[in-house]
């Protein structure tokens, strides 16, 4: 399918070395979205979390050690490899910003989605979603509640985005230039150390631009040209390292 | 041959009529119609609704932090907490727990209404009838009332702590936490005044001593550190676990759990034999101190950093501009007087206090009520210590014993002795919002409103490098049948016939902005912080005002397996079980089903001759826990992680029963000479379960 | 017997009571799938051992490996009746049932394994054209239907049934036009058996399955029709095997079930071929160029070693090929089951590691090897399909003309 090109790309740029790994991020997407509490998360091949936060260890031992935490929201690719082979168009890469859609009625989950993302990035409804009584009132009017049987991920908050365009617009700015930080996700918006970066990765005037091209700047699995618009930055190389398949004798990128 | 039944073309019409003829009645088409509408709509699911959207400022305290939060809300319903970018202490940040905060409204844990205990189990009973029954028994107690609150910063302990006072007691105790050490260590040892801050913003070097400053002490420490860092300064974490702080730090050091003070005199050491001195009383004697007993092998041998590394820290810290050095616990609590003091001493060392980038003494506030305590009075004294004196007989027990926004059933060292001596108590009343532990052995519970539910406020958390003030108008009336703490204290106050001279809670935090020179309305307008820059005037420093204890750092032992516990924020807090919101959060390396995890790394696993996965029993002297083995390379060897936040048993579905609590393996090491109880760090044995 | 009326004319089956009994056990099977279904339809896919890596688990394995097994009925329709290979006269009958349980089995089994079947039929009205799975929902319902429609006249000729005379007719319209059925058959078989292997080959998100190919097929879609007809060919055989164990007749001449075990032979050798080219060029060019060896699509600890590469390529590829290709081997009446059956296994092992080592393989460098344990509700579902297949079978075999030599062998 041919990529659409798109004057805004919503991006993500995420400092690992920044992140303690505290799980804020993963609390208040839940929050914002709309993903019912568990009581049980054991099993974390079942439960939802569009945002992940992986602990990565340089697999030393002692005292040789380091350990770093890589939060993965969706990395809302520029070559999807998910959007393409949904069966009914419930899941798209065509709205400006390139932010991947996921349109929960249209959905009749099939997982094929699922099947295709290397990220896991993508969530199934294997339950109705429960709300202990009460907590049904805490619900946010941004996402609605999916029931079973449907595939949900990260959107980058993109009602967010609505909200920031119709502020503009009220104001009299440019919907399309939004200034930076006039959009950010509830992740990068909480992150107690501010490891998480957004903006518009085409708009020079925005942070995420220049950080996105530094040489600690590094995208996962980028030789499966999924080309994502969430980069990782890290000083340290052995995190770079990970974030790709490397033969043994290649270079790390970066280096 | 005569045609019946079907030729070839009217075999086709009969085909192709049939299914037109079905395709032109509605009949599909509706059903399909209904079926893609049915389809998303069941009633089981729940439907958003909709409403104008605000934000409102309010506090977060279910850390051992405070920091202002806005609450979203839509059509007046608190929906879900953002960061208020206007709070100093928090830059704009949340933690994992203010991330679930405004869910906590409605958790099943709330408890709905006043209630007594009634043989084994809790009846709901009236406000007027729990007040009378308090009343009653404080009545009978005279001044052997004592309370308990986790509230560091807030005025409600301090209401509290005025009707303790008024009625003869002097026990008000706040829950352990790096203030009271820090404190303690300022104000006896060093003859300061005020409360301790550190600048790490405008830090060029931050050497962080055991404490996980950057997860655990709440979210605008966090990014203080990252910002220091962004503008080229480092970041040091020594500690026995590569912690949330290791890992954003720029080196790990690894030491012996327990050891950071003893790190921090080995580099006292290395600094005044680089030449560095403080010009204050006591230096000869602390120098004195240092050279004999924490030369580089020393040090060495009890800690495990080496000599090098020794030096090298003190020669970073030596090269930098505006170094700061902060020593805390892992766990935010359990540091001795003196540890805390051998932490601080290197910024004495270095010349940083109550300089940019450096220690920051922030003055106290005034207290409200005359004859309360002031917070520093509070911080002096140690719940451990006491509770401690009343298992053994030292302290007599109270006959009411008020807890309020606290756990101490669940949460001090040696969980079980300790929840023992509350029992000892003739009378304990929880003023709790949750069916926390020690609400549900409590023998009244006069339920507190929910932070947002309620006035509200905190003033300077530990830490922080300038005074700040916040206070928070309710977000939303109480959901339940509760009143705001700070009232109920006063309603009690006010039966007794112990006036403290104001009527309503909101009123006393109204005399506290005006004693601080705040403007109250525009604390709870937009959500603004009142800070001041001010630092405590020191009338006299010394260096050795009280001689630092000679048993310094024997938490740790030689050869013995150590217990390095650890504390994650989006698990839980002394105060706050595990949020229904939270549970995502924690991962499989740390609970798995009923089981939570203890980690070790594989020299600890291979001498104890455990197994990834293996059900291991540790004990210490005080007690017991149990967890299945995680093999991490970042623990150091002989030492054992467990995590705080695990092993509740009252609460609700999201937290009870879910592994075992590590406090009952922290074990109370001794009482220093200025009161303070040293815990954190026992020795363990470890058996296979 | 009450039912020897409906019974073809001059053949022997048994009491009804011990026909009964046969159907009572089946329905045993049944009776647990539509429960295990009823608990799915309920209470939704958590009550099945699926979990977020593998999406795709036991059902989608089996429905791959029965509409591949089931490609004997499209190919043995085009070899009888486009290139006119009449021997197969004898069995296309069986062919065709095959076909209708293995294409309606996997459809029933697709409609519990998405997570709204209320909405299955988005696939038609919301198509997504770049999806190779639109393809294959397409293809299999249109396939699908074909079979229904091939399966219909030898109802029809059930000996009460065909003294209808409309439906005597119809069952003579329906043939005249089986020619053309078999070749819409064939064309949308093609198309649907490549699509499923094309489904994998364009996830290049997994470097297990991801192939580069023609045009915007990737390789996989030829290897996938070319393993479907060297193997479907066989299991017809086999399912004509098997019932002449459970009813102790000769239903099929031996002649016949050589000749299909030779069509099979020949196509396995071709398929053989290509796969072989295509597990070195997967090794040696894709995996390299995604920073991945050989090695680490293996594990061993998790039953995912390259044991199962061997076991397809190998003991059920190369030596089928084999043994069905060189007549003095597949003459040999065990030689050519035995084949046959490993022929059929070969792709069945095929199905499976494409759907489920697929999504065990980590594919970020921190992400963990996983495996997948099928549950009850799967496999009774499962279960169900084949106790389906069973009893569809049956009241064929009972009650239908299907086999045309059965008389005569056994006279």
């Amino acid at each position: 399918m041919q990529a659409h090109t798109f004057h805004i790309k919503w991006g993500m740029v995420i400092d690992i070395d920044k992140c303690t790994g505290c799980g804020a991020c993963m609390v208040a997407c839940q929050a914002e979205n709309n993903v019912a509490p568990v009581t049980e998360a054991s099993n974390k091949l079942r439960t939802l979390s569009w945002m992940l936060v992986y602990q990565l260890s340089n697999k030393q031992d002692f005292p040789n050690h380091d350990v770093a935490y890589l939060p993965r929201p969706c990395m809302q690719c520029g070559h999807p490899s998910c959007s393409t082979v949904c069966p009914v168009v419930a899941t798209t890469k065509d709205e400006e910003g390139g932010i991947v859609s996921q349109v929960y009625p249209r959905c009749i989950g099939c997982r094929y989605c699922m099947a295709a993302c290397p990220y896991h990035a993508r969530y199934f409804n294997w339950h109705d979603p429960v709300w202990p009584e009460g907590l049904d009132k805490v619900l946010t009017p941004f996402t609605s509640v999916r029931p079973r049987g449907v595939v949900e991920k990260c959107t980058f908050c993109h009602h967010r985005w609505m909200a920031a365009k119709e502020k503009a617009r009220h104001e009299g700015h440019d919907p399309s230039h939004l200034a930076e930080d006039a959009y950010i996700p509830a992740c990068v918006d909480i992150c107690p150390t501010g490891a998480m970066h957004f903006g518009d990765l085409l708009n020079p005037e925005h942070e995420v631009h220049k950080l996105s091209k530094s040489p600690y700047a590094f995208r996962l699995l980028e030789k499966l040209g999924t080309d994502p618009q969430v980069y990782y930055y890290s000083k340290r190389e052995w995190v770079r390292r990970q974030g790709d398949n490397y033969l043994k004798h290649e270079k790390t990128k970066g280096e | 041959m005569k045609k019946m039944g079907l030729d070839r073309r009217s075999f086709i019409s009969f085909l192709a009529g049939g299914t037109g003829g079905i395709l032109f009645t509605p009949v599909v088409w509706k059903l399909l119609d209904d079926a893609s509408i049915w389809s998303q709509n069941w009633p089981w699911i729940p439907r958003l609704s909709y409403g104008a959207l605000d934000r409102k400022s309010a506090l977060c305290k279910l850390g051992p932090d405070a920091y202002g939060v806005e609450v979203l809300t839509v059509g007046g319903r608190p929906v879900t907490a953002y960061g208020n970018e206007k709070d100093p202490a928090s830059k704009g940040g949340v933690c994992p727990l203010g991330a679930a905060s405004v869910q906590l409204l409605y958790s099943p844990a709330r408890v709905k209404s006043p209630m007594k205990k009634d043989g084994a189990s809790m009846v709901p009973i009236s406000w007027d009838e729990g007040l009378s029954i308090l009343k009653d028994k404080i009545k009978v107690a005279g001044d052997k009332v004592a309370m308990i609150s986790g509230d560091e910063t807030g005025t409600a302990a301090e209401v509290l702590a005025a009707l303790v006072a008024g009625l003869g007691s002097d026990q008000y105790f706040l829950m352990p936490s790096e203030a009271g050490p820090a404190v303690r260590a300022w104000q006896n040892v060093f003859g300061g005044d005020g409360q301790p801050g550190y600048d790490f913003e405008n830090s060029d070097c931050i050497l962080v001593l055991g404490a996980d400053i950057c997860q655990a002490w709440g979210p605008g420490v966090g990014k203080s550190c990252m910002d220091a860092k962004a503008t080229g300064g480092s970041l040091l974490y020594a500690g026995p676990v590569e912690n949330g702080t290791a890992a954003v730090a720029d080196e790990w050091i690894p030491c012996m759990p327990g050891t950071e003070a003893i790190l921090a005199l080995g580099v006292a050491n290395a600094l005044i034999q680089a030449g560095r001195s403080a010009d204050t009383m006591g230096m000869s004697e602390f120098s004195d101190f240092v050279r004999k007993g924490f030369s580089p092998a020393q040090v060495e041998a009890k800690t495990g950093v080496q000599a090098a590394k020794i030096k090298d820290l003190s020669e970073r810290l030596l090269r930098a501009k505006k170094p700061v050095v902060v020593i805390g616990s892992e766990i935010g609590q359990g540091l001795s007087t003196f540890e805390a003091a051998a932490g601080m001493s290197l910024n004495f060392l270095l010349g940083r206090i109550n300089q940019e980038g450096g220690v920051r003494i922030v003055p106290w506030a005034e207290p409200v009520f005359e004859g309360a305590p002031r917070r520093d009075a509070m911080l002096a004294k140690d719940l451990v210590a006491f509770l401690e004196g009343v298992a053994v007989g030292r302290n007599e027990a109270p006959a009411v014993m008020l807890v309020h926004e606290a756990n101490p059933a669940y949460a001090l060292p040696g969980g079980q002795s300790m929840a023992n001596s509350l029992r000892k108590a003739g009378f304990l009343v929880s003023f709790s919002s949750f069916m926390d532990e020690t609400a549900a052995m409590a023998d009244l519970i006069l339920p507190a409103s929910y932070s947002f539910e309620g006035f509200d406020d905190s003033y300077t958390p530990y830490g922080s490098a300038k005074g700040t003030y916040l206070a928070t108008a309710p977000v939303i009336g109480p959901v339940n049948d509760t009143k705001t703490a700070g009232d109920i204290i006063l309603a009690v106050a006010d039966e007794l016939g112990l006036g403290l001279g104001l009527e309503s809670f909101e009123e006393v935090l109204q005399a506290r902005a005006e004693n601080l020179g705040a403007d109250w309305s525009g604390l709870l307008e937009d959500g603004e912080a009142w800070t001041s820059e001010r630092t405590a005037f020191q009338f006299f420093l010394s260096m050795w005002k009280v001689p630092f204890d000679a048993d310094l750092g024997k938490k740790g032992a030689d050869g013995q397996l150590v217990l390095a516990p650890v504390v994650k924020l989006n698990i839980g807090s002394a105060k706050m079980a595990t949020p229904p919101f939270n549970v995502l959060t924690i991962s499989e390396r740390e609970l798995q089903g009923q089981d939570c995890f203890v980690a070790m790394n594989k020299a600890t696993a291979a001498m104890i001759g455990v197994d990834q996965g293996s059900m291991v029993k540790i004990a210490s002297q005080s007690g017991e826990m149990k967890g299945r083995v995680q093999i991490f390379e970042g623990v150091v060897p002989g030492a054992v992680s467990a995590c705080l936040g695990f092993g509740h048993t009252a609460w609700d579905d999201f937290s009870r029963g879910k592994g075992t609590n590590a406090c009952d393996v922290l074990l109370v090491q001794g009482l220093d000479s200025q009161g303070g109880a040293s815990f954190g760090n026992p020795q363990i044995t470890v058996s296979r379960a | 017997m009450i039912d020897k009326a409906l019974m073809p004319e001059g053949v022997e089956r048994c009491s009804l009571g011990r026909f009964l009994a046969w159907l009572g056990f089946i329905g045993l099977f049944l009776a647990w799938g539509l429960y295990g279904a009823f608990r799915i339809l309920s209470s939704g896919l958590g009550v099945t051992g699926l979990d977020n890596y593998f999406g795709f688990g036991l059902w989608i394995t089996f429905d791959l490996a029965v509409i591949g097994l089931g490609a004997g009925a499209f190919f043995s329709g085009f070899l009888r009746y486009i290139i006119r290979i009449d021997q197969l006269k004898n069995i296309i009958n069986l062919a065709v049932i095959v076909g209708f349980l293995c294409y309606s089995g996997a459809m029933i089994i697709l409609t519990l394994d998405i997570g709204q079947p209320i909405r299955a039929w988005f696939g038609y009205w919301h198509p997504n054209v770049h999806s190779m799975l639109t393809e294959v929902i397409f293809c299999i319902t249109c396939y699908c239907m074909v079979l229904i429609i091939e399966y219909l006249p030898i109802i029809f000729e059930n000996r009460k049934l065909n003294e209808i005379r409309f439906l005597h007719h119809m069952a003579h319209n329906l043939h005249v036009y089986m020619p053309l059925f078999a070749g819409v058959g064939t064309f949308l078989s093609f198309f649907h058996q490549g699509s499923l292997g094309g489904m994998y080959g364009v996830l290049f998100g997994r470097p297990f399955v991801f192939r580069e190919g023609f045009f915007i097929w990737p390789w996989t879609f030829f290897l996938f029709i070319a393993s479907a007809i060297a193997s479907g060919p066989a299991f017809t055989m086999l399912v004509a095997k098997f019932m002449e164990l459970l009813t102790g007749k000769k239903l099929v001449d031996f002649s016949t079930k050589v000749l299909m075990g030779k069509i099979a032979g020949l196509l396995l050798c071709f398929y053989m071929f290509f796969k072989i080219l295509d597990t070195w060029a997967w090794a040696q060019g894709i995996l390299p160029n995604m920073g991945l060896t050989f090695d680490q699509m293996f594990n061993s600890e998790l039953g995912y070693g390259t044991w199962l590469l061997w076991l397809e390529l190998g003991i059920c590829g190369v030596l089928p090929a084999i043994l069905l290709v060189v007549p003095a081997f597949r003459n040999r009446p065990a030689l050519l089951y035995s084949a046959a059956i490993l022929n059929c296994l070969g792709v069945v092992v095929n199905r499976f590691v494409f759907t489920v080592q697929a999504l065990a393989i980590p594919v970020m460098p921190f992400d963990t090897w996983q495996y997948y344990i099928p549950n009850w509700a799967e496999w009774s579902t499962t279960l169900m399909i084949v106790a389906y297949s069973f009893l569809i079978l049956s009241l064929s075999y009972r009650y239908l003309p299907v086999f045309p030599q059965e008389r005569k062998l056994n006279a």
